[in-house]
């Protein structure tokens, strides 16, 4: 079962119905058995990995109410990162050793892949642990509480990565059924279909059609430019998609879950763009990773000695530098142990401590000229500067390998562009294709990322959710219906596994 | 004391004391880079301690809740 399944509709709706029939103070409980069964309808014997993660973090949290509370925590996130690049990597241990996890989690082994999402657990976990640790949230003492927080079944195939200070009372405070709440999260969800699968979909297949095999692709020279441009969009469609099902489905429970997106492709500063993109991890990086380090009493100690020899501003721009690079290394490393995440990795921590450099410079232009540097086309600029920035990052993350990546980039310099249109006269696959997609799905993708530009236009200044609800019932039923309709007809459920997301992954 | 904290945070940036909503950190205005050098300016005007729990987007949402933090750490 995934996210974008008729089963799924139908499994969330038997859970919502229970829930809502079940007493407040015993909600919870139907939402950790929810959360449980879609973790076995998903994944089946997996679900003994999420017991055992859940399992160290809860006892660990609960250890830290005693001393050496330092060592412990260290230890908790060495145990976990270890179990998470065995169960990632199983095939690096032998056939024997993927075929002991396959026993144990009853599954065949040639059907061995990481637990379903076991890296947002570990995340959302080690949180959880670092907020015991700091003493900024209680150690929760029923293990099955603890459990209904890492387990929420929405949020556990790709996040949003949840702090247990906002979730947690959430969870356990139960919820009256609201209508208004069922109708929004419904449009939400509806919304993240269409992301999903009427416009990620299409460019699923334009990005394959672009960089074909990655290697002697036909498509070359200036299509390159369009083939970051597309991988960037690709993932942001696909993500925060998924993100809408997710956040609307929990919506539904009268759980408000944290945004992951927020118009990135608007940020006027690489710093901005990852407020704006996948931002609970941008915020569990600066949280437990940044100001681990940076407040730690050596970096205090750091920047005090450089101060007196280089100046306040260089010698926390020199700590924050140090900071930024163990926050990319994992960032790189949480996606995955492979060159070219951790190229990606390079590649954005370059931009930020270019960033940080710059700094002082920028803020003096700005202050000599600051009609200029305030003017409508200037931060135009600004925003369009940072979109060519950042959408490279997207290429490298998804690129197969880095070898194979790079000689396709470096053919915007080396070959000729090849034809936009492709007519086959013979054979089955006779048509007229457009970048892979005959001149139908070519139309639709067109037309429905129309759409999205205008219905993202209007949420900017108002929620759509709101707007819909003002007008009268026939027409807002008549949209609703119609865009049931357009994820029906148009949804693309061709030949990609339509049900999988690029960052389940992870 | 408010002055002395308000002095602190316009010379690291001075957009912060023009800033009118409640979320420093979290709009961004101050970053990371900003975040070490009030930390280490304020730990000394103050004789304070400001450990990493101490940076959360309560306590450096307005200037006067960064004020707050301070007088709680005194």
């Amino acid at each position: 079962m995934t996210l974008v399944s008729v089963s799924f509709l139908i499994f969330l709706a038997a859970a919502v119905l229970v829930y809502y029939l079940t007493p407040q103070k015993g909600q919870w409980i139907v939402l950790l058995l929810a959360s449980l069964v879609f973790y076995w309808l998903c994944s089946k014997g997996f679900l003994i990995f999420l017991l055992l993660f859940a399992g160290i973090i809860y006892v660990f949290a609960r250890s830290f109410e005693t001393g050496k509370k330092k060592l412990l925590v260290l230890l908790e996130v060495a145990i976990l990162i270890v179990l998470l690049i065995v169960l990632k990597y199983a095939g690096w241990f032998g056939d024997g050793f993927v075929r002991f996890l396959s026993t144990i989690s009853f599954q065949k082994p040639l059907s061995f892949v990481a637990p379903l999402g076991i890296s947002y657990v570990l995340l959302t976990g080690i949180g959880y642990s670092v907020d015991v640790f700091r003493g900024t949230v209680t150690a929760e003492k029923n293990f099955l509480k603890v459990l209904s927080f890492l387990s929420f079944f929405p949020a556990i195939t790709q996040g949003p990565i949840n702090r247990f200070s906002d979730l947690s009372g959430q969870l356990m405070e139960g919820h009256r059924f609201s209508y208004e709440a069922l109708v929004f999260g419904i449009q939400r969800m509806l919304w993240g279909f269409v992301k999903k699968l009427v416009i990620a979909g299409r460019l699923n297949v334009v990005m394959l059609e672009l960089t074909g095999s990655w290697q002697g692709s036909k498509y070359s020279g200036a299509y390159v430019v369009l083939t970051v441009a597309i991988c960037s969009l690709n993932i942001f469609m696909d993500f925060s998609g998924c993100m809408d099902i997710v956040i609307g489905a929990a919506e539904i429970f009268g759980i408000r879950l944290p945004e992951n997106f927020d118009h990135p492709y608007l940020a006027r500063s690489m710093p901005e763009f990852w407020r704006k993109w996948h931002i609970t991890l941008g915020e569990w990086l600066r949280d437990y990773v940044m100001f681990s380090f940076t407040m730690s009493a050596p970096a205090k100690k750091m920047n005090k000695s450089l101060k007196g020899k280089v100046g306040r501003k260089t010698a926390a721009a020199l700590v924050s530098i140090i900071g930024v690079l163990f926050v990319w290394l994992v960032f790189g490393l949480w996606h995955g142990i492979s060159g070219t995440f951790l190229l990606a990795a390079a590649y954005y921590a370059l931009l930020i401590i270019g960033g940080i450099v710059i700094e002082e410079p920028v803020k003096r232009f700005r202050s000599k000229y600051p009609q200029f540097t305030e003017s409508k086309g200037f931060q135009i600029f600004r925003t369009v500067r940072t979109y060519f920035l950042g959408i490279p990052g997207a290429y490298l993350m998804l690129m197969p390998q880095v070898k194979s990546g790079l000689q396709f980039l470096a053919t915007i310099f080396t070959r000729p562009a090849a034809q936009f249109v492709v007519k086959i006269t013979e054979g089955e696959g006779a048509g007229t294709f457009l970048l892979g997609l005959d001149i139908y799905d070519f139309t639709v993708l067109i037309l429905s990322l129309i759409l999205w530009l205008v219905v993202t236009t209007l949420h900017r200044k108002k929620d759509v959710r709101i707007r819909l609800s003002n007008i009268h019932i026939v027409p807002r039923w008549a949209i609703l219906l119609a865009v049931v309709i357009a994820v029906v007809l148009f949804g693309f459920y061709g030949d990609l596994n339509a049900g999988s997301f690029i960052y389940q992954g992870y | 004391m408010r002055e002395k904290v308000l002095a602190i945070l316009k010379e690291v940036n001075e957009e912060i004391p023009e800033y009118e909503g409640e979320g420093l950190l979290e709009d961004g205005i101050i970053a990371s880079l900003d975040v070490i050098e009030i930390v280490s300016a304020l730990e000394d005007e103050f004789g304070i301690v400001i450990a990493a729990r101490n940076i959360t987007k309560e306590n450096f949402a307005t200037v006067d809740s960064i004020c707050a933090l301070v007088e709680s750490l005194q």
